[in-house]
Formats: structure tokens, C-alpha cells, sequence
């Protein structure tokens, strides 16, 4: 075992701690039901949701609870993905029994009150707003809903949709997600009774609930061009990509491999060599697999000047269809595996570190030995194993392109095709 | 707390702080030069920048990005930053590569090849790099404003990535004489973090960085801030639909006695849901969607900053107006202090989780004062703190007549 730890099953929920000397302690608690699963028109609850957890409840203020964490120097997050809401904590060892306690009184009973939801309202709707008005936002914003439409992992909320959210819709969310069925919880670090503070926090949720299921998103059939124009924008913001694979399939660690020498491996990528050192075309080029429970997301993200939109949507197509048609070398391959061999031990320093890694293999089912398995799949690749399976994977006829730029840029892309544009909700 | 350090010089005078933690799976490799944009001037602002992105284009025995490219089959992490005081290298990796490590940095330390094509390839590559953090930012460039207002004669009146008639302009030879000026064994040190000992981090040093001449460099005479004799006030106007204000006031560097104490300030002020800012602008006004804020600690001053950004239809004067007011009473209850003891201990006791923070926080003190543990002493001093000495903090260096602003707006 590379870092010791335990899974067992608390109250129904399946649980994984890390114990170790210290003087802090990471928890994060995951409930299934993120915004995918957020009704049609009223997308937005799971965001509203996780912005209301501590804004009160009964017995306390939000001013109190706020005040009560901050004291004691404890830091928490509550974000709303398109698959969960997760709640993480981090406290001084020392505060550890009171900051688990206001958690676990109040979290997960928010009262929900209209005042309260009026002003998330109007902060969700500035916060799109503000999305709008930066290029590098509006393009991952866009892109992110553009790819995957009409499946619901396109689910984002907008200006209308935050403004028919009533609070018995928070209440049926709550009733729906805050249950023991759906949910997986994570302790790590330095705490004398961690299956008590489990319990304890586990405890909060109800009893029972449904088990969350989407399709996975169907592929797409062909390229796509989107833009927004942006007039004040002196440099052109793109992604491009399609759908892809959940983060449960047997060709995880041979994807991984693929994406790290093409885009994903910074100043060794095949792209990065093309388009910044050789090109000169951009500061920044990455690619990335994102997968997630029913389905996942291929993307490339980048940045231009305008005059070379066009120019550098062509050098990205080309070097991945290089890629795909001539396969990666085993040099490469030898390569990328030292990076994840070495890699790995390395993100595994701190409770947080190794606390994400165990909320990970808890959530997407991942065997309780997969650290181990994943060292020993790596050592074991070959370049033909990653070139037959990177064949399926990438499909740059397919891509959604989306570019956020000024006039020039505009110019530019429809050099690439028919372009569709896009103006804020 | 988890601290533990030594300290010694290699053959050719250069100092070396080597932080011992051998549970640690990994070594953080830093090398801090005294290469900062304060060092710079007019017409070449940038120019420490970049050379850092230069350092990565190759030295007499590895080509372009080979370095970098053979950090990560090793599975480590590397990078560079620059700031206005200071760039430093890193490389964190597993201990058994520490030799290949630091024979890589020597070569481009003691041998970079500079090439003109790279160079000029390179200048793009960081006018990209610009454009995405300042100009098609509106946070970016508000910053960069807000730095511009503050400090009107100090060199920290300038962007670390420098201006952009700067960057488009400047030749290799403007960074060849900035190079031989600034990067020499006399502005440099090394900080090793994690599983090493004093002994091999030295014998590895002398070996690779031995050979390195010494080169005295000539005493540069920076320009002081002159006493700011009243409020400063920018506007910006961009395409946007939200409005945000940004504001300042310059505090003592980190050698001044009141350094340490500054912490304090910024988590009663600025820090979080339960900061004075956000209740009242958030909370309590409803007039901005959120407030915040946080400091720049500098070697020859400081920058404590705020912002808050408006919800529809407030006016950005109005938000400006309310933040004034939010600073308006010095009064600190003893949950405040309580909140900033615990604030700053548990960021130090965070930071000390890793290598490469550890290394970085005793790194930062170094450079500044010549003391690697000075983090710690400061955090002792801020734990001993008493609410009078905070309020007169609070009414020495946050006082009508200090503070600057930015407004940043659409046109409409």
C-alpha cells in the first residue's frame, strides 16, 4: 500500500479515512445530484442550493455559523458540479470536534430563507453577467453548454431560470440529495475518533433516497462553430472538443497516456511544441479528458492573437489528426509514464491531497486498491496498446468549436466554416 | 511546528538554506535571484520576466524546453515566476533526481544560449501572455491600474510582465545587459525542501555551481515612494455589464516592525463572509454581490488592497462611498482577533504541509531579511498581537488622504 487508509460502511454510506499524525484535518462529504439532474427551466437549483447550505438554520444565524468557522481559522467549500454537491472542510486539529459539530447541525438543515434566496438570485445572476463580460469565462461557459446539448450535462443556469427558482424547489432538492443512499464522505489527517466524526456528520442526512442515472451524451456527427463577439477583445479565446468517456472504463490510464503527449503534458505535448515553441502562436495550449460517472468531456483550450484564429484552429486540427494517423512513439510513451510514475507519489503529501484521491475512488466506484493498480497498469503500457484504443478517442471532425474574439477574430473563423453566434441570455 | 532548517555557503559564497523533512516523498529545488521588476526601468519593464521565460530555451547542453520536458518524465513539477522583488526556479521531484536536477540548472544558469529567434519567438509568446492576464481581463487591468496609482515613483508602479510598447520593443541585447547585471552568484540563493540533508544539497552545489565567477554588482539606487498627500482616484471604461471597484493603501515592506501585524488587518477587514467589508457591503447593504480583498507582502513596501463588485444597477460610486464607510470604525472585538490568530496560523500551519510551501515561505523571508524562520517569528509576533496595537495600525496607514481607487465600468 502506497499511503495507508481504510474503507468501511458507516450508517449505509460508504466511507475511506486517512489517519496521520498532524495538526490538521481535511472531510469531504459528496452528494450524487448535481445540476444535471436540476429540473428543465429551473436550472440553477443545485448552485442555489449549495450557496444557501450555511446561510442559516435553525437555532443559528449565517452571521453566527460564519463567524463560529472563521474563529476558528477552519476554511469549508460548497460547490454544486454538474454530477454532485460536494461539502469539504479543513481545521486546525485543535477545532476539529466544533467545526465538525457546525457542520453537521447546520449544513445539512438550511432554512432557506426568501431574503437569503433573493440575494443568491441576484448574486448567480451577476456572476453570469460577469462571465459575459470576460473572454476566457464566456468561452469555457459557452462551450461547456454547446458541447453537450441537449443532454443535461449542458444543464447551466441563466438569468431566467435563477428567477423561477421558489424555495420549496430548494426543498425538494434538499429532500431528493441530502440522503444517506446518495451520498459518500471522506476523512483525512490528524483526529482522535474519525468513524465518530463520520458518524456524526453522516448522521445529518436522512435515510434512503434514490440512486442518480443519466444515458451517457450521444457523440456528435459533425464540426460545429460557435462564436461571441466580444468588440473590446484583444485576443481570441478558443475550445475546442466533443464528448467522451465516463471515469469507470478500462482504457482510463491508456486515455491518459494519449492526452499527456498530445495536449496534456505542457512543455513536452505535441501541441504545445507546434503552436507556442515553434509557433509562437500562444502563451497557453492544453488538452484534457474530463470524465466523469455517465460520460465525460475531450476538450483543447487556447488563446490568440485575432489575426491568427483561423491559423491556430488549423494547426491544433492537423496536429491531432497527425497524432491519431501516425500514433504515438514508444519513446513518448516511455516518457509519459515517467511522468505518471513520478508524478503520483508526489500529490501525496498533504491530507487534502490524499482526502480528494479517496472522495474520488469512493465516488466514481473505483476499486479500494486502485492507487496500487493504477502504478502497475501505467508500468505496463505499450505505444500499440495506446495507439488502438487513442483511435476511438478523439474525433477532430466532430469537434464543437467555440471562440469568444472581436471582429478580426470573427473575420478569421469563418474561414474554419459556418459559424452560429452566440449572444447573452 | 514542524520547522527545521540550516544554513551554509557553497564554495563561491552563495547561500544555501536546506530544509529537512525526511518524511517528505519528494524535494522542492529553488533557486531565488534577486531579479525582480523593481530592478528594472522605463523602456525595458518586463525584461526579468522575460529572461525567466528565456531561461527555459535551451543552455550549452540541452536544447529548447529540453529541461523542462526531462523534469517531467521524471514525473516532477517545475516552473518559474517572477514577481517585483524576485524569480525564482523550482523543481519539485523525487530525491533520487536531485543531481540530474541541479546539473540541468547550473547549465542554464552558468551557460544560456539566448538564441535571437528564440528570443523574438518568445517576445510573442509573452505578448499572448499579457493580452490573456491584463489586457482582456478587466480584474487584470484593474490591478494593474490600481499598482499604477499607488505607487507613483517606486518601481512597483510598473507591471511585473512589463508595458506593452515595452514588451513589443526591447532587443536581446536589453536582456543580455539585464542578465549580466542581475543574475550573478552575489543575488542568488538556493532553498531545498523535503527529503535532503545539508551535506549532499552542498556537495552538489559546489559541483555544479562551482564554477560560476563571482561579479560584483553595482548598487542600484531605487526609488522611494514620496508621502502620498491625499486620495487617488482611475477610472477604466471596458465592455462590461458588471461594474467593480478596486482600492489601496501602501503599508511598510516586510522589514518594518509593523510587517507582522498587517495580517491582522487584512482578516478583520477583508478576509471572508465574516470580514468587515462583506458585511457590510453583502450582508448588511445589499449593494454588492461580493467584497474582499488581501495584501501583497513586498520587500520595499506593502499593498493592501480591497474590492467589491456591484449588484445590478448600483452605481460603482455608491459602492466606493460604502467601502470608505466600512473602514470608518478602528473598534475590533475580541472575536476578531480570535478570527485573525487562528486565520494566519492555520495558512502557516497549511503552507508547512508541503515541501515546496515551506520552502517558499522561508525563501520569501530570506531574501527580505536574511532570516529563513523570520515567517515564524511574525506569526509569533501577530499571536501576541493586542487590539490597541492593531487599531493604531488601522488609523496610522488606512487614513483619509492614503487611499487610492479604481472604478472599473462599462459605457453605458
Amino acid at each position: 500500500m502506497i499511503f495507508q487508509r481504510r474503507f468501511s460502511i458507516i450508517q449505509g454510506v460508504p466511507v475511506a479515512i486517512h489517519e496521520r499524525d498532524g495538526e490538521t484535518l481535511y472531510g469531504e462529504i459528496v452528494l450524487s445530484g448535481g445540476k444535471a439532474f436540476d429540473p428543465e427551466g429551473k436550472e440553477g437549483v443545485s448552485y442555489l442550493l449549495s450557496s444557501l447550505l450555511y446561510r442559516g438554520c435553525s437555532g443559528k444565524t449565517y452571521e453566527e455559523i460564519i463567524e463560529k468557522l472563521d474563529s476558528m481559522g477552519s476554511s469549508f467549500s460548497v460547490s454544486a458540479s454538474t454530477e454532485a454537491i460536494t461539502v469539504s472542510f479543513w481545521s486546525l486539529s485543535q477545532y476539529a470536534d466544533e467545526t465538525i459539530s457546525t457542520i453537521a447541525d447546520c449544513f445539512f438543515s438550511p432554512e432557506f430563507s426568501e431574503e437569503e434566496l433573493q440575494k443568491q438570485i441576484e448574486r448567480g445572476i451577476t456572476e453570469l453577467k460577469q462571465n459575459w463580460d470576460i473572454p476566457e469565462a464566456a468561452a469555457s461557459m459557452i462551450f461547456h453548454r454547446k458541447v453537450f446539448e441537449p443532454h443535461p450535462y449542458s444543464r447551466q443556469e441563466t438569468e431566467k431560470s435563477l428567477r423561477k427558482i421558489r424555495r420549496e424547489d430548494l426543498v425538494t432538492k434538499k429532500n431528493e440529495t441530502f440522503r444517506k443512499a446518495s451520498a459518500i464522505a471522506v476523512l483525512s489527517g490528524s483526529y482522535k475518533e474519525p468513524d465518530a466524526a463520520l458518524g456524526r456528520l453522516i448522521s445529518s442526512l436522512k435515510e434512503g433516497g434514490k440512486k442518480f442515472a443519466l444515458p451517457a451524451p450521444e457523440p456528435r456527427k459533425s464540426l460545429e462553430i460557435y462564436f461571441y463577439l466580444k468588440q473590446d477583445a484583444e485576443q481570441t479565446q478558443i475550445r475546442l472538443g466533443h464528448p467522451s468517456f465516463p471515469r469507470k472504463v478500462p482504457f482510463y490510464e491508456e486515455a491518459i497516456v494519449f492526452n499527456y503527449i498530445l495536449g496534456g503534458g505542457g512543455f513536452s505535448s505535441r501541441l504545445m511544441e507546434r503552436v507556442r515553441a515553434r509557433g509562437g502562436l500562444t502563451y497557453s495550449i492544453r488538452s484534457s479528458f474530463s470524465p466523469m460517472l455517465y460520460g465525460g468531456l475531450f476538450s483543447i483550450s487556447t488563446f490568440t492573437k485575432p489575426e491568427t484564429t483561423a491559423k491556430m484552429i488549423e494547426e491544433i486540427t492537423d496536429e491531432v489528426k497527425k497524432t491519431l494517423k501516425e500514433g504515438v512513439s514508444e519513446e513518448e510513451v516511455e516518457k509519459a509514464k515517467g511522468y505518471f510514475l513520478g508524478h503520483f507519489p508526489l500529490g501525496l503529501e498533504t491530507p487534502a491531497q490524499i482526502g480528494s484521491l479517496l472522495s474520488g475512488i469512493l465516488f466514481y466506484g473505483l476499486e479500494e486498491d486502485y492507487p496500487e493498480k493504477f502504478l502497475k497498469k501505467m508500468e505496463s503500457l505499450s505505444a500499440a496498446r495506446i495507439n488502438e484504443v487513442a483511435r476511438d478517442l478523439v474525433k477532430p471532425e466532430n469537434f464543437t468549436i467555440v471562440a469568444v474574439g472581436n471582429e478580426r477574430a470573427e473575420k478569421e473563423i469563418k474561414k474554419i466554416g459556418k459559424i452560429i453566434k452566440i449572444h447573452p441570455e | 511546528m514542524n520547522f527545521t532548517y540550516s544554513i551554509a555557503k557553497t564554495e563561491n559564497g552563495m547561500d544555501v538554506i536546506a530544509i529537512e523533512r525526511p518524511s517528505s516523498p519528494m524535494v522542492s529545488f529553488q533557486i531565488w535571484v534577486r531579479a525582480g521588476s523593481k530592478y528594472e526601468r522605463p523602456g525595458i519593464t518586463g525584461i526579468s520576466h522575460m529572461i525567466e521565460h528565456m531561461m527555459f530555451k535551451g543552455s550549452r547542453n540541452y536544447g529548447p524546453q529540453e529541461h523542462a520536458k526531462r523534469i517531467q518524465e521524471m514525473g516532477g513539477e517545475f516552473n518559474a515566476f517572477t514577481s517585483h522583488d524576485k524569480t525564482v526556479y523550482y523543481e519539485n521531484i523525487s530525491p533520487i533526481y536531485l543531481e540530474e536536477v541541479v546539473k540541468m540548472e547550473a547549465d542554464r544558469f552558468l551557460y544560456p544560449l539566448f538564441d535571437e529567434g528564440e528570443f523574438l519567438r518568445e517576445r510573442d509568446v509573452v505578448m499572448e501572455e499579457r493580452l490573456m492576464r491584463t489586457d482582456n481581463s478587466p480584474q487584470g487591468k484593474a490591478l494593474e491600474e490600481l499598482f499604477a496609482i499607488s505607487f507613483i515613483a517606486h518601481p512597483y508602479h510598473w507591471p511585473v510582465i512589463g508595458w506593452k510598447s515595452d514588451i513589443a520593443s526591447y532587443s536581446l541585447d536589453h536582456m543580455l545587459n539585464y542578465f549580466k547585471e542581475r543574475y550573478s552568484p552575489e543575488n542568488i540563493f538556493f532553498v531545498l525542501s523535503g527529503q535532503i540533508t545539508m551535506d549532499k544539497t552542498l556537495s552538489l552545489l559546489n559541483k555544479y555551481f562551482g564554477k560560476w565567477e563571482k561579479n560584483p554588482p553595482e548598487k542600484l539606487n531605487i526609488t522611494q515612494e514620496p508621502q502620498q498627500k491625499g486620495n487617488r482616484w482611475s477610472e477604466i471604461i471596458m465592455e462590461v455589464e458588471v461594474p467593480f471597484v478596486f482600492m489601496s493603501f501602501v503599508l511598510p515592506g516586510f522589514t518594518h516592525q509593523d510587517f507582522p501585524l498587517i495580517p491582522v488587518l487584512e482578516k478583520i477587514i477583508t478576509s471572508g463572509e465574516s470580514s468587515r467589508l462583506w458585511k457590510h457591503l453583502v450582508h448588511k447593504l445589499n449593494i454588492a454581490t461580493s467584497a474582499g480583498g488581501g495584501f501583497y507582502p513586498l520587500g520595499d513596501y506593502s499593498l493592501f488592497f480591497l474590492y467589491s463588485i456591484a449588484k445590478t444597477g448600483v452605481e460603482p460610486r455608491i459602492l466606493e462611498t460604502e467601502m470608505v464607510k466600512a473602514l470608518e470604525n478602528p473598534e475590533i472585538s475580541e472575536t476578531e482577533m480570535m478570527k485573525a490568530r487562528n486565520q494566519a496560523l492555520a495558512e502557516t500551519l497549511s503552507s508547512l504541509e508541503k515541501s515546496f510551501h515551506t520552502g517558499l515561505m522561508a525563501g520569501e523571508s530570506y531574501l527580505n531579511t536574511g532570516d529563513p524562520e523570520l515567517f515564524i517569528k511574525h506569526l509569533n509576533i501577530l499571536q501576541r498581537a493586542k487590539k490597541e496595537q492593531i487599531i493604531e495600525l488601522w488609523e496610522t496607514y488606512l487614513a483619509e488622504g492614503k487611499r487610492n481607487t479604481v472604478i472599473l465600468r462599462g459605457d453605458k
